[in-house]
Formats: C-alpha cells, sequence, structure tokens
C-alpha cells in the first residue's frame, strides 16, 4: 500500500515482483530525476537505477498523492495511469531470474533479437498487469477509477510480433499466451529466448532426452528462434514501408523454434538405447554439446559452447502460491 | 514455387509447409493486400494436399495468417511514422562504438522534437520509442569503456 509518493518509491520494485511472480528485482533502491530536456520519460540504467523524468512522471505521481481520494476526470487518471505505466515498465526491465540481473543482459540487448523480445515482452507485460500493480499498491484508493482507465500501448511495431510468438509457444506448450510472456518478462534481456525455447522442450523432449540435454537443446532451439526477430530490425531507407507485416517474424520465430525441436524430438525417439545408456551414466562419449552427428551417439544440437557464463536460465519462476493463476 | 505448379502435381503437407515458409519471409515486406491475396494462394494449395487427412493441419496454419491479418493495426501518423524509421535508423546506425552512440542520442533528440510537436494522446507513445535508444547507447558505452584485451 502506497499513501505518499516516499512511499510508492519505496514499494515499487517489491510490488512488481509480486505480481509479476518474479525471483527479484534488480533495482539498487536509487531513484533519480531525469534532466529537464532529456526526451525520455523513465528509463533504467544497466546498473539498476530508475530514472523518471521530474515534468512527465514525478509531478504528476506527486500530484495524485497530494490530491488522494478526490474524483478525478478522465484526462487527469489517464496523466496518472500514464505516470505507473512508466513506473512499472521500467520495474518489469528489472526484474530477473535467481543468480542474474538485468544488468547481466547488458550485453545481449546488442543483439537485435533480443532487443525487440526484451522491449515488446516489457511493455505486453506492463499493459497486462499495470492493474494488479494499481491493485498491489493499493492506488486505487489514492485516485479512485484509476484502473477503469485505459492507457495507450506502446506503439505495435513490434508488440504484435512478440504477442503472436508467445501465443505460439503458448500453443504448442500447454501455456496461455499471457503466461509465456510473464515467463519471459522475469527473466533479463540474455535469458527471454531459453525461457521460451525452455517451454518447448520441456513439452516436447524432456521425456524423451537424457537430462543432460536440456540446455544444449534449450540454447539450440532459441538460437533458432532468432533470426526472423533480426530480419525485421533493420532500417532499409528505400522502404519506407519496412515495417508491414512485421508481427509474422513472431509466427516464424515460434515456427523456426517448434521445428529444432521437432528435429530433436526425432532423434531421441530414435535414440532411446542411448538416452538410458547415458541415464545409467553408461555412455563412454559425452554427446550433448558441441558439433555432432547423430548416428555417431551423438545428438544434434546447438553448434557453440553455452552461455559464456555458464548460467542456466529457469523457464519462469513459479508464482508464490498466494497468487491465483490466470488462464492457465 | 510456380504459382500453379499445383494444378496438375500432387501436393503433400511438407510442399505445402515449405511455400507456406516462403510466405511468411516474403510477407515480411508485404503491404497487407497483398499478403492477403497470398494466403488465399496457400488455402487453395491446402485444398489440394494428399492425403486429405493432412488438409486440416494446413488449414490450421493458414488460420492463423487469417488471424494475423484480421488483428487491425491502427494507421500511424505521420508523426508517429517518421519517429519510427528514425528509431530504426538510430539503432541500426553503423560505424565505430562512438559513432553509434552519438547516433543514438541524435535520434532520442529527434524523437523528443517530434513528441513535443505531436497531439497529445500520441506523445507518451513517441517518446518510449527513445527508451530503448537509450538502453541501446549505454550498453554501447559500456562495451566501449571496457579494457581492451
Amino acid at each position: 500500500m502506497a499513501r505518499t509518493y516516499d512511499e510508492l518509491l519505496q514499494e515499487q520494485a517489491t510490488a512488481a515482483v509480486q505480481v509479476l511472480g518474479a525471483h527479484h528485482t534488480s533495482w539498487n533502491r536509487t531513484v533519480e530525476m531525469l534532466p529537464l530536456d532529456d526526451p525520455r520519460s523513465g528509463l533504467v540504467t544497466w546498473d539498476h537505477t530508475i530514472k523518471l523524468h521530474p515534468d512527465r512522471v514525478v509531478k504528476d505521481l506527486r500530484e495524485m498523492f497530494d490530491t488522494a481520494g478526490q474524483q478525478h476526470d478522465e484526462s487527469t487518471l489517464r496523466r496518472y495511469r500514464e505516470a505507473l505505466r512508466v513506473l512499472l515498465h521500467e520495474n518489469v526491465h528489472l526484474l530477473a531470474a535467481a543468480g542474474t540481473s538485468h544488468g547481466m543482459g547488458a550485453d545481449a540487448y546488442q543483439e537485435p533479437a533480443k532487443e525487440i523480445l526484451e522491449e515488446a515482452t516489457t511493455e505486453i507485460a506492463t499493459q497486462q498487469n499495470l492493474n494488479e500493480y494499481i491493485k498491489a499498491l493499493d492506488l486505487e484508493a489514492v485516485a479512485p477509477g484509476i484502473s477503469r482507465e485505459r492507457t495507450e500501448p506502446a506503439y505495435g511495431e513490434y508488440v504484435p510480433a512478440v504477442e503472436t510468438f508467445a501465443e505460439e509457444i503458448g500453443d504448442a506448450s500447454g501455456h496461455s499466451g499471457r503466461e509465456v510472456i510473464r515467463q519471459m518478462a522475469v527473466v533479463n534481456a540474455e535469458n527471454k529466448f531459453s525461457v521460451a525455447a525452455g517451454l518447448l522442450y520441456d513439452q516436447k523432449l524432456a521425456s524423451l532426452a537424457p537430462a543432460q540435454a536440456r540446455e544444449g537443446s534449450v540454447q539450440a532451439i532459441a538460437e533458432a528462434m532468432q533470426p526472423a526477430f533480426a530480419a525485421i530490425h533493420g532500417f532499409d531507407p528505400d522502404d519506407p514501408q519496412d515495417i508491414q507485416m512485421s508481427e509474422l517474424a513472431g509466427l516464424m520465430a515460434a515456427r523456426a523454434g517448434g521445428k529444432k525441436a521437432d528435429e530433436l524430438t526425432k532423434y531421441w525417439q530414435a535414440n532411446q538405447d542411448l538416452r538410458r545408456s547415458i541415464d545409467a551414466g553408461l555412455s563412454a562419449s559425452t554427446p550433448l554439446r558441441g558439433p555432432q552427428t547423430p548416428g555417431h551417439g551423438a545428438a544434434p544440437g546447438r553448434s557453440e559452447s553455452p552461455d559464456r557464463d555458464g548460467r542456466r536460465p529457469e523457464a519462469g519462476s513459479a508464482r508464490p502460491a498466494s497468487h491465483r493463476t490466470r488462464g492457465d | 514455387m510456380n504459382a500453379w505448379a499445383w494444378d496438375t502435381a500432387t501436393v503433400d503437407f511438407t510442399t505445402f509447409d515449405v511455400e507456406y515458409d516462403g510466405v511468411l519471409n516474403r510477407g515480411l515486406s508485404m503491404p497487407r493486400a497483398e499478403f492477403a491475396v497470398e494466403v488465399e494462394r496457400l488455402r487453395a494449395l491446402a485444398d489440394e494436399i494428399e492425403p486429405a487427412s493432412d488438409q486440416d493441419n494446413a488449414h490450421r496454419l493458414v488460420a492463423k495468417l487469417d488471424t494475423i491479418l484480421a488483428q487491425h493495426q491502427p494507421a500511424a501518423s505521420e508523426s508517429m511514422t517518421t519517429a519510427i524509421q528514425i528509431h530504426r535508423r538510430a539503432r541500426n546506425a553503423k560505424g565505430t562504438l562512438q559513432q553509434r552512440i552519438d547516433q543514438l542520442h541524435a535520434g532520442m533528440d529527434e524523437i523528443g522534437r517530434i513528441a513535443d510537436g505531436a497531439d497529445r494522446e500520441e506523445q507518451s507513445q513517441i517518446r518510449h520509442l527513445t527508451e530503448s535508444l537509450g538502453m541501446l547507447a549505454e550498453s554501447l558505452q559500456i562495451t566501449a569503456s571496457e579494457p581492451r584485451d
């Protein structure tokens, strides 16, 4: 519950963790003001500082608390809601899995496909959870009617692509698209594709492949998903309509991941003897990493070594028992 | 694949699947109306698949494209379209790390000016485009400041 602006700052990160069911926030407990002439409304730095614009965000939030309990017109409520949307958006960026942080995704953010997935997932998760966030902070009592207002989502240049991607992954893995978005939102930019890939792996392969195969196989599936998103990241100065149909990229990415998972499934279906011997620890080879050729007692998989930090992203933290499951 | 090749040839699901992927790839840069024609072509192809038991799967795939076509994306205003093009140009800028960082900051400033002059309802959406440019600029700055091996 937040009744003052300062209380909101104290609780805003914890509320995001609670609502999204994340493992933790990377927030370093620092909130700074952006310069007045900064074009942004809010941002989170790679060292986990939240920065807010004094006029576009902080002023509206302070006003909301200064007029707590009063009835406001729609225009005013939309301003307050937009300020809260910015706050939640930055906090969603900060969510991370165990043993990781938002900042560990800084390098990955330079990869086009991962940048697209990070931004669109964060915005979709923000829009999907803004009312729950408002509820967690008990802000309806501060600004009555704020939950009924609707803010415009960030422009759908990539939101439709990621929404489609999440729906397809959900269909293939037995989850709702919304749950896929949630599981991707609670990990950093480095790990979002791996989460989606992990959902496919767990649905199709977990009962067929040895446990040791998971990491390399998930990375192979994740890599297969990325080219489609990378294809819509570029800029073609000769084609001003180059954002047309970009939502197809989500379908393509999910199909590519699904096909890689199917390839691995067929391999392990045909090699259950190998699987049993690996499980029993009897196999002399360790066929689960590096370039491998099926038929040599090895699994098809990625051709590069795993994540250099050796991190295995969780496939989305289990939600606390106190949270209801939405639509799953 | 020749648009009429399946008039006489047997079409199996694998052939359809390859053609489907081809339409998706081409569709990334197609106007919607043109893409809709391609979807109808795929639908006709799905009807030709043998064995017939595979046609349901093919039509299910075509239905996904119907859903995408049916999603209404409001036409972007001139301000938003311009801001998006600046955004894409900035984040795809080539050059040294510092040149790319400078281009990102220039893009953010330009988008900010567009937002200032845009309709009130659009301002926050346009400004939102600056966030990812700033995050990328900071990420590149971190890379630029790392000691070289």
